[in-house]
């Protein structure tokens, strides 16, 4: 048994202690296939590899309990510019999507900050290394070692309960539960855009770019799901479903039901802080394949396909603009180009672009605000085009195509961009699904792309919400005193 | 022991802008930037420091040179010996103020699509070796290089693709512009080309002090 399937028992353990939970999981891996030729040629030296494969943690599994709730503002500008005071302690950011140079606007979501003390973090090179455990706080107080979480988890298991796989909610969903079907959890999702709409959408955008007003676009939609008071999410549920079927980047947040709820499964991450060090993964450039014999062809199309390259080409050269803005003049490199990532059933193409920071005690609140929004989901020139969406788009984006921070300290920080998830504002569940556009896109084919997205993680969706409900409350006996002595 | 150049950059707000004046400051210069709106007046803006610099930089950027009136205005006060390089935005600027049009390159342009540079006439000012190989294009607008053939005023092709100036300078000043990104990572020669565009201005420094 691997130790994942400790943290799988581990989370059903922790979902019974406390409601609120904010949960980071991650699970690096080597690219499928590095390019071949490619080098950036615009520093000396072409390829220097060895910083960004340094900064990546291999597994880590980080659980934050009763996070406090900081700030939660809704102007971008105050928020980070407030931030020197609270970076301080390890926190967490939740941060919407919002236009580079827009005023505040009413309906944007806000801009959140917890901080947290009672936390336990698992990191391992590999799922058969056994991690090195931090904890910190009343809670966790006993978890010094992996030995110390595993003999919880032996003693929970003997306490008669079969987990994960029954794995139950908290208090909230016990509620819930009692007045929700299965059949109600796995509702119909709806779009919020009809294909005509979105071909709409992208005619627009591809007008834009011919005349040279921006260059690249990312256009979005939403899908509209249950109303949440039909349906919570609970910790066990999501980080089963996580370990079921790994992406680079899980994050659950679940902090309150006046507070936004997120479960999502990225692949993409967002900026990487270890003390002066940044490294950026921007992806662009997605392929599906069907089988393993596929993957070699689908490796070799996109590197074939000159709309895929271009696209790629041009957010690497955006994304290291953005790291030239905090960075030593000379320090940011693509020390990997035009990597191709496989996971659940598509391929995807990232580079990877590491700097050094001109300023080593630059605070994190003002690093993301010097980055955001992603590059990745706006396009070029940013404040152009990032406008653009927000007049064009028909919902706005809330949460989705935002970035998740985790900042366990003042000079380390690694964050995701929020893609291929479950946002649940307070009124519904709501996904978001987009695709960059640029001159050659074919209307048709980017539609397409959005269903493929959609279909590699929908099922997740009904899988949480099965897990999520309670088969009967008598199988589990666990009580408060029981409960709250394994700790 | 000079003093590095000075350089006056002017950033039309492009998201690529960065990565020039990174590149230009790893080099050994000192820039000041200038951010530039479309539509702003030169009134707006404060041009004491500009007859200071050694070098005026003229960033790319979205739109057409018509949407910045300060940065065409800018290149009546610009002295005719002192160098200047144009990336994209900032070439098509030179060659409208030199009374050249702008054409679509294609209905459907390719941003960010790498092509070959093809050799036209030898530089004045630079080795003829930075302006090869593959280079990286984010433009929807460009010269078509039989207009700036038969154009007298002194502009030249140095290298071309597709039909299209891709770059050129000026014979009786240097003045030079790449309709391509050489601080895009990933076009060949780029970081050559910076290269020996510094070793211009360091050599110029060096026989004409700027006071």
């Amino acid at each position: 048994m691997t130790w994942l399937n400790t943290v799988g028992v581990l989370a059903s353990l922790l979902e019974q202690r406390s409601q609120h939970w904010i949960c980071y999981l991650q699970f690096e891996r080597g690219p499928l296939v590095r390019h071949p030729v490619e080098r950036d040629h615009s520093a000396a030296g072409s390829f220097l590899r060895s910083q960004s494969t340094q900064l990546s943690s291999r597994i880590r599994c980080a659980f934050a309990a009763n996070p406090q709730l900081v700030r939660n503002e809704k102007v971008p500008e105050n928020f980070f510019s407030a931030g020197a005071l609270a970076d301080a302690q390890p926190s967490v950011y939740l941060i919407p999507f919002f236009a580079s140079d827009s005023r505040a606007d009413p309906h944007e979501a806000p801009c959140l900050q917890w901080s947290y003390s009672d936390f336990i973090e698992l990191t391992a090179e590999s799922d058969l290394h056994e991690p090195r455990v931090r904890s910190g706080g009343n809670y966790f107080a006993g978890l010094k070692s992996f030995a110390d979480v595993a003999a919880l988890c032996e003693r929970h298991l003997k306490s008669g309960i079969s987990l994960p796989e029954d794995a139950r909610g908290g208090e909230a969903q016990k509620e819930i539960s009692s007045h929700n079907s299965a059949e109600k959890s796995a509702s119909q999702w709806t779009a919020s855009d009809s294909p005509d709409a979105l071909r709409g959408i992208i005619d627009h955008l591809q007008n834009g770019m011919r005349r040279g007003d921006y260059y690249l676009a990312n256009a979005t939609t939403r899908l509209l799901g249950p109303h949440s008071g039909g349906q919570r999410i609970g910790l066990c549920a999501f980080v089963k479903e996580w370990l079921s079927a790994p992406v680079r980047h899980g994050v659950f947040v679940d902090c309150g039901a006046d507070l936004p709820q997120v479960c999502c499964f990225s692949p993409e991450r967002f900026i990487l802080r270890r003390g002066a060090l940044v490294q950026t993964e921007p992806i662009k450039g997605t392929a599906a394949f069907d089988s393993a014999e596929h993957e070699a062809e689908g490796v070799r199309s996109l590197w074939a396909s000159q709309k895929e390259m271009s696209e790629q080409t041009l957010v690497t050269d955006l994304l290291r603009n953005d790291l030239n803005k905090v960075c030593q003049a000379g320090s940011v490199v693509v020390s990997s180009p035009f990597e191709i990532y496989s996971g659940n059933s598509l391929l995807q193409m990232q580079s990877v672009i590491c700097g050094r920071l001109r300023e080593a005690d630059l605070s994190n609140a003002q690093l993301l605000a010097s980055l955001l929004p992603a590059g990745s989901v706006t396009g070029t020139p940013k404040w152009a085009v990032s406008r653009e969406i927000c007049n064009i788009e028909s919902t706005p984006r809330g949460y989705y195509t935002g970035v998740f921070a985790w900042a366990p300290a003042a000079d380390e920080l690694d964050s995701t961009v929020l893609i291929r998830g479950f946002f649940n504002d307070g009124k519904r569940w709501t996904a978001g699904l987009g695709a960059g556009i640029t001159t050659l896109s074919d209307p048709l084919a980017e539609v397409r792309e959005l269903d493929l997205k959609w279909q590699s993680f929908s099922a997740r969706w009904k899988r949480m919400c099965d897990s999520s409900v309670i088969a009967d409350s008598s199988d589990f006996a666990l009580t408060e005193k029981s409960s709250r002595s394994g700790l | 022991m000079s003093r590095p150049p000075r350089l006056f950059f002017v950033d039309h707000r492009d998201s690529f802008s960065e990565n020039l004046v990174a590149a230009l400051r790893a080099r050994g210069c000192v820039v000041d930037v200038v951010v530039v709106d479309p539509h702003l007046k030169q009134s707006e803006l404060s041009l004491e420091i500009l007859l200071e610099c050694n070098a005026l930089v003229l960033s790319p950027g979205p739109l057409t040179p018509a949407s910045y009136p300060f940065s065409l205005a800018l290149l009546d006060r610009w002295p005719a010996d002192r160098p200047l390089l144009g990336v994209c935005l900032g070439l098509q600027m030179m060659l409208v103020h030199a009374g050249l049009q702008l054409d679509l390159v294609s209905g459907a342009p390719v941003h960010g699509r790498r092509e070959k540079l093809l050799p036209a006439q030898p530089s004045r000012w630079l080795p003829d070796n930075v302006f090869s190989g593959q280079a990286v294009f984010y433009n929807s607008w460009a010269v078509r290089e039989e207009h700036l053939r038969s154009c007298p005023s002194g502009w030249h092709i140095i290298a071309h693709n597709g039909g299209f100036v891709a770059a050129c300078e000026n014979h009786f000043k240097p003045w030079l512009g790449v309709q391509y990104h050489p601080e895009s990572f990933a076009s060949e020669q780029g970081g050559l080309l910076l290269d020996a565009f510094v070793a211009l201005l360091n050599a110029r420094a060096s026989i004409e002090p700027c006071k």
